[in-house]
């Protein structure tokens, strides 16, 4: 057995995969790391002044991966900070997408920047097909949020209404379920389920919390009303175990909650 | 282990790849905003096959933001609520993770096709067209490379003619392309 020989096969094998594609001012390296989606990993770099720039380019986020990232997800929204922090990546809002990234002033170092933003690409977009959550909680979750997005395109034009977005691009201000931009005024939705009552009242406060932000922050003159929707359908929906968190949220939001089965009073409260 | 569909479909899914689908509309207007994504355009078509009862539709989705970024698929929910056959003008490079294939040649760049194979394994490829470099740039034209996608997926209109492609010229209005380069109106460094 000639093991350097061998070796070699291996080691070159691995390197043939390596490739790049000329996108003009940026360059696209093709990495020899898989997901579990079955996606060879891309690093984006670009040259930024003098400072080297290395990004996903929004592909976690766009699904370009194949992967659907609930980064709301409670176990998932843990791992996904975790390999953040770790690999030391920051967050650009760009579009509709976020890029994650990663700087060096020093050529010699990008082989340690290419490493960490593919690694931390590799790990967010394989634990993404883990599933951590109750499939019925996900299910119930992912079923709501289509009704309520159907309703509000029913009911508004589609230039006033945003979805999954920041009111303004910042990093201290979360995402909201629904926005609706009329005449300068914007009004908010969240939307509140879970199948059981412990999932439903952390649907409930994570709501409150995202509100007590935007509450704070100078944004909030802008924004006309905060309404929640309660998923009174779900499982979750236990008037006697959530009213705390009920009269909670709505004295931060000063509206009474709307319950989906009553959606119609939504349209009144917004008006 | 990847996506794939069950073997008592496979036939079935041959016979849907295989045969002549006849598109019920001559042109494909791909108009409409992608749920939760302004800066995506879709439209689609029914196909017709002559041996398949089934619903089959064929789907087209562009970017407006970038010039070269659209996707053409095949959708038969009876088989598989995945795409049945796909296209791919950008993006991640697919990995074809089977133990029999070298390491170095489970890559395949885009673009590429996606399509399960005879053992109903989910798979990419490049066709000669792809593989030929010469024919690069003209690739990155979503009317041509729809033309090649038509030939390759055996998608016609009646006596045999493909079907074209039909947007909106105000997209370039209201979003500048820019080209291929995708960070270039990105600014990450603040000095």
């Amino acid at each position: 057995m000639d093991k350097v020989s061998i070796f070699n096969g291996i080691k070159e094998s691995f390197c043939d995969i390596w490739s790049l594609k000329d996108r003009g001012s940026t360059l696209e390296i093709i990495t020899p790391i898989t997901t579990s989606t079955s996606k060879f990993v891309s690093v984006f770099l670009k040259n930024e002044g003098g400072t080297f720039v290395v990004t996903d380019a929004g592909w976690i986020m766009d699904g370009e991966y194949d992967a659907e990232i609930e980064i709301d997800s409670e176990a998932y929204s843990k791992l996904f900070n975790y390999y953040e922090h770790y690999y030391g990546v920051k967050r650009k809002d760009h579009g509709y997408t976020t890029m994650f990234f990663k700087t060096t002033d020093r050529e010699q170092l990008l082989p340690n920047v290419v490493n960490d933003v593919s690694m931390f690409i590799y790990s967010v977009v394989s634990a993404s097909e883990i599933s951590f959550e109750d499939a019925k909680n996900r299910e119930e979750k992912k079923q709501f949020s289509r009704d309520v997005n159907a309703f509000l395109r029913q009911n508004y034009g589609k230039d006033e209404l945003f979805f999954n977005q920041k009111v303004i691009d910042t990093d201290d201000l979360p995402r909201v379920n629904a926005m609706i931009k009329t005449n300068n005024n914007i009004n908010i939705v969240n939307y509140v389920s879970g199948s059981n009552t412990t999932y439903f009242t952390g649907s409930l406060s994570k709501s409150a919390v995202d509100f007590e932000m935007i509450k704070k922050h100078p944004v909030h003159s802008q924004i006309r009303k905060m309404v929640p929707i309660l998923n009174d359908t779900a499982d979750g929906y236990k008037p006697s175990k959530i009213y705390k968190y009920t009269n909670h949220i709505q004295s931060i939001t000063g509206v009474i909650p709307v319950l989906w089965s009553q959606r119609e009073r939504l349209l009144s409260v917004l008006k | 282990m990847g996506l794939t569909i069950p073997p008592d479909k496979i036939d079935k899914y041959l016979l849907l790849i295989k045969e002549i689908k006849e598109s019920l509309s001559s042109t494909i207007t791909v108009i409409n905003e992608k749920n939760n994504r302004k800066d995506w355009r879709v439209g689609s078509s029914l196909l017709r096959h002559y041996h398949m009862p089934n619903e089959i539709t064929l789907s087209v989705e562009c970017k407006i933001t970038e010039t070269d970024r659209f996707k053409f698929m095949i959708f038969c929910p009876d088989i598989t609520v995945n795409p049945a056959f796909r296209y791919d003008s950008s993006g991640s490079a697919h990995c074809n993770r089977h133990d029999d294939v070298p390491r170095h040649r489970q890559l395949v760049k885009t673009p590429h096709f996606n399509a399960y194979d005879e053992k109903g394994r989910y798979i990419a490829y490049r066709n000669e067209h792809l593989e030929n470099t010469e024919r690069e740039d003209a690739l990155k034209d979503m009317d041509f490379a729809f033309h090649m996608f038509c030939q390759e997926a055996r998608i016609r209109y009646d006596e045999g003619s493909i079907p074209i492609l039909s947007t909106v010229s105000e997209w370039e209005i209201n979003f500048p392309k820019i080209d291929t380069d995708i960070l270039s109106n990105v600014k990450f460094v603040n000095k």
